[in-house]
């Protein structure tokens, strides 16, 4: 019977920590110190549940997305084609489509340095630990900027009262997200000048390239955004 | 257990996107950036799940 407790007690313990919240909290939840949770952590048998369930709470997430991409581009290609629509929200919109574009290149034709390849499957183990890392800092900062948790709330969101203040309407966009096709990224040399990485917090400035040298795949992803600094400053999204 | 994101967080994100692209009263330029935002955020997504299995695989390994 005990046995069963603790096992049940596992599997929610992996819901909670595969969908994000902090160790802290879901131990809480559960009546469990972090320690113990941690302690949890160590056996490998448990961190795979805790995987497994946080692949699939991430392909539901995705699956909803992807659900949404079809609208976005539709929403963009009217912009682009509507003669009364303004300059700017057409160049945003151009900007939208060709990012989207971009993203669809083939890995393997994409050349960057350092070693590290935008192929997953030929990624070191210690390559994909850093782009985690650094994808995680990259949503944290998009989630910052316009995501402003209020308590009292129907969802405790600011969208639900305010849904035009959290995207700043009027002035377009100063740097492209990623709008980098194949044969751009190929090629990419520094900039003369290093920009804003657009990290905010503590994470570390990228090194500076050497001259004529293409930019890591982590530069890419620091580009500075549009977006940057129209939130508030950028929410842990990584737990305890 | 290094890298795992708050699906929390990014769902309300994509959430609130999802509420300025559809609102039909809304700066035409805020749904633009909603729209450019939400298909960033799908790419992201893809990738970051690619990566978790590329990790699992390397785990197992």
């Amino acid at each position: 019977m005990k046995r069963q407790d603790g096992s049940n007690r596992d599997a929610e313990l992996a819901k909670l920590l595969a969908a994000g919240m902090s160790q802290v909290d879901a131990g809480k939840q559960l009546g469990m110190s972090r320690s113990s949770v941690q302690r949890r952590l160590r056996d490998p048998g448990f961190g795979a549940e805790v995987n497994a369930e946080r692949a699939a709470n991430t392909a539901t997430v995705r699956e909803r997305l992807t659900g949404l991409v079809h609208r976005s581009l539709d929403r963009l290609e009217l912009v682009l084609i509507d003669d009364e629509e303004t300059t700017a929200n057409q160049v945003r919109a151009a900007l939208g489509v060709l990012a989207e574009y971009g993203r669809h290149t083939v890995p393997q034709q994409v050349a960057v340095s350092g070693g590290m390849s935008l192929d997953i499957q030929q990624m070191s183990a210690e390559d994909v630990l850093a782009e985690l890392e650094g994808m995680g800092t990259e949503i944290a900062t998009a989630l910052g900027r316009s995501f402003e948790p209020q308590a009292g709330t129907p969802t405790g969101h600011t969208w639900e009262e305010e849904p035009r203040a959290a995207v700043r309407p009027s002035e377009p966009p100063s740097v492209p997200d990623d709008p980098m096709p194949v044969e751009a990224a190929e090629t990419v040399t520094e900039p003369q000048e290093p920009a804003d990485t657009g990290v905010s917090g503590d994470a570390e400035p990228d090194p500076e390239p050497e001259s004529g040298k293409v930019l890591p795949l982590t530069a890419r992803h620091r580009t500075p955004s549009p977006w940057q600094g129209y939130g508030p400053a950028a929410t842990s999204i990584w737990p305890d | 257990m290094t890298g795992e994101l708050n699906l929390l967080e990014v769902e309300r994100y994509a959430e609130g996107l999802r509420l300025v692209l559809d609102d039909e009263s809304a700066d035409p330029g805020a749904r633009v950036d909603a729209a450019g935002e939400l298909l960033r955020l799908a790419w992201l997504l893809r990738r970051y799940g690619e990566l978790l299995r590329r990790r699992q695989e390397l785990e197992a390994s």
